[in-house]
């Protein structure tokens, strides 16, 4: 047998060398890489639920505040309904008949003028001519022209209790029409027919006494009885003087009475203009021209053209355990590169059937507990549509 | 250009997962299927033991979790792939389970551009492709212990082979095995080695160098292919 050199060992190339180093090492530093980005993949995992929401808009009804004769739409001519009409808040959608007030307010106008000018006459009257002229100054008929032997005290005591009676009687005025608003508002109110009746008496009883005191004033302002002429008569000059305001306080107040007459009238009128509650469209009509409508009677309905709220639904089964504040993010299906932050405005308090839009399966009954989220103003979208609520898991819980 | 990154970054109408989470599933199917197939290599003992089958247990976990992915539960796509598949396989006998894996991953990555899942398809593209490098670059299923198979007969009964060729293994090669049980002949025996040559290139040297011992009648060197179904 012949010898070898075992010294003389054959040597391995470099390219077989490599060969097998990475035939036997690269799979186990291949899947030491895949471990290593699985575990960096995992760590920002963003571990969320995304559940589907509905966005909701609800519709307003719009109601009369006032009971009136329908003129027309103020923002369609004719009689057509304007459905769909688009309208902002607060703009006038209805007009209602206000010829009434509007005369109303053009008597008791012609009413303050005249207290005005006869006011001023009777001050010229005062100080002009003197005592003797406050005869033709005085306002009230319990002065007569045949009698010069008052003093001018007591005939300013006169004019000014007549003035003060004028004034008590419209502000007696004023509560009848305001027990008649009364009475007419209670029958056309929803109450029961017993209750009715007994308000409706007591109304009525009130209306009478109000009724007796005016006829009560008007007979002693007709009958002359001074009642304050006496303590006016020992009064100095100053005290004139203070008459003399005082005939024009009596006067001031009146007109000041009779512009919150105005006032209210005009108030009263500008309420039978219905506005819209809300910015959005008209969705239904609910009379039509010449219609009678009593107060509080709905005459229309506005839906809003944006979402307010969208309403998701956490599983009762699922790991999401909903809570008010809990962060979520919105992504509107139809546009994914429309996103929004915001939080779970609040919780329905019990477990609730999920609406076959918000299922994953139509057919397949799913239930769960509702929230509601804000719509934030940057997240602009159409009512009905649906978006996708994603709830990190990382921080369901508070 | 900018639309088209926005891809990646804010999601399209279709999208079903972000793509890290993507990333994720897909690189975690990739590690399971090759601890699948190191277990298939490590265990399995039969002759019929192929390379491409064992890459193809690190493919198929990639492409199926690919699949999966663009499924999003719809039962609508997951029967048009199964129809498109069965049409596939019927009119293709696919011999090589290497080939099966492709065709599935065509199938995918049609139906995940059929659907609009853009993203899913071109990062499950990237992801099977670079691991269809990594399986070819690394010989990934190759049970390379050893390269080559010597047969020797020897007309001397009164040594032990051993004792005659263990300085030539040695020289020649890094490690050697006998495969199977020594056969006497009348004229001698005969016995086979199992060898992984440290030059593959330099075996007719170590042929040589056996046939130059006296009592070395014939020897045949085979180096040996990988390994394939047959």
């Amino acid at each position: 047998m012949s010898e070898v050199n075992p010294k003389s060992t054959v040597s391995t190339p470099l390219k077989f060398r490599w060969q097998r180093t990475c035939t036997q090492f690269l799979p186990f530093v291949f899947f030491a890489f895949l471990c290593g980005s699985c575990l960096l993949l995992w760590q920002f995992q963003n571990r969320s639920v995304v559940r589907i929401g509905e966005v909701e808009a609800l519709s307003s009804d719009v109601a009369s505040p006032s009971a009136g004769i329908v003129t027309g739409w103020a923002t369609k001519s004719g009689e057509s309904m304007p459905i769909f009409t688009s309208v902002t808040k607060g703009q006038v959608i209805i007009e209602l008949d206000d010829s009434d007030l509007v005369e109303d307010i053009q008597r008791i106008q012609r009413q303050l003028n005249g207290i005005g000018s006869s006011t001023q006459s009777k001050l010229a009257s005062l100080q002009g001519d003197g005592p003797e002229s406050s005869m033709v100054a005085a306002s009230g008929p319990n002065v007569s022209e045949a009698d010069t032997s008052e003093s001018p005290w007591e005939k300013l005591a006169a004019c000014t209790k007549s003035a003060t009676q004028e004034i008590t009687i419209e502000q007696l005025k004023l509560n009848l029409r305001k027990t008649d608003s009364q009475i007419r508002a209670l029958q056309i109110s929803d109450l029961s027919t017993d209750d009715k009746s007994k308000q409706l008496a007591s109304l009525n009883n009130q209306r009478r006494e109000q009724i007796a005191e005016i006829e009560a004033i008007r007979i002693e302002l007709f009958s002359g009885e001074a009642v304050s002429a006496s303590d006016l008569a020992s009064e100095n000059i100053a005290t004139f003087n203070e008459a003399e305001r005082m005939l024009f306080q009596s006067s001031v107040q009146r007109s000041e009475m009779l512009e919150q007459q105005i006032d209210i009238l005009q108030k009263s009128a500008s309420r039978l203009d219905i506005r819209a509650p809300i910015t959005g469209q008209i969705e239904k009509s609910l009379v039509s021209q010449y219609d009678l409508v009593e107060a509080g009677s709905p005459v229309a309905t506005i839906a809003p053209t944006e979402g307010t709220v969208i309403v998701v639904y956490a599983r009762e089964t699922g790991p999401v355990r909903p809570f008010a504040g809990m962060p979520v993010v919105l992504t509107a299906r139809s546009n994914p590169l429309l996103r929004a932050e915001t939080i779970v405005s609040s919780v329905g308090p019990k477990i609730e059937s999920v609406p076959p839009r918000q299922r994953a399966n139509p057919r397949i009954e799913e239930w769960g507990r509702p929230m509601r989220i804000d719509v934030p103003d940057s997240f602009v979208i159409e009512p009905g549509a649906l978006v996708n609520v994603a709830f990190d898991l990382n921080r369901r819980s508070r | 250009m900018d639309s088209f990154l926005d891809l990646f970054s804010g999601g399209t109408m279709t999208q079903t997962m972000p793509v890290a989470t993507m990333l994720l599933s897909l690189m975690m199917a990739c590690a399971l299927g090759q601890v699948i197939g190191w277990i298939y290599m490590w265990t399995h003992v039969s002759p019929s033991y192929s390379k491409s089958f064992a890459a193809s247990l690190v493919t198929l976990p990639v492409i199926v979790a690919l699949m999966m992915i663009l499924m999003a539960g719809s039962t609508a796509i997951a029967f048009g792939l199964l129809a498109v598949f069965a049409v596939v396989r019927f009119r293709n006998v696919l011999k090589d389970t290497r080939d099966t894996t492709f065709i599935l991953w065509a199938i995918v990555e049609g139906m995940g551009t059929g659907t609009g899942h853009y993203i899913e398809a071109i990062c499950g593209l990237l992801v099977v492709a670079g691991l269809m490098g990594y399986l070819w670059v690394s010989d990934f299923g190759g049970r390379s212990r050893y390269d080559a198979v010597l047969s020797i007969d020897v007309d001397s009964t009164s040594i032990t082979i051993e004792e005659l060729l263990t300085p030539l293994l040695q020289r020649h090669a890094a490690r050697w095995k006998r495969s199977g049980d020594q056969h006497l002949t009348q004229s001698g025996s005969s016995v086979a080695y199992k060898l992984l040559l440290r030059d593959p290139s330099r075996s007719d040297e170590l042929r040589n160098e056996l046939l130059e011992q006296s009592e070395v009648q014939q020897v045949s060197l085979f180096v040996n292919s990988p390994q394939s179904e047959s």
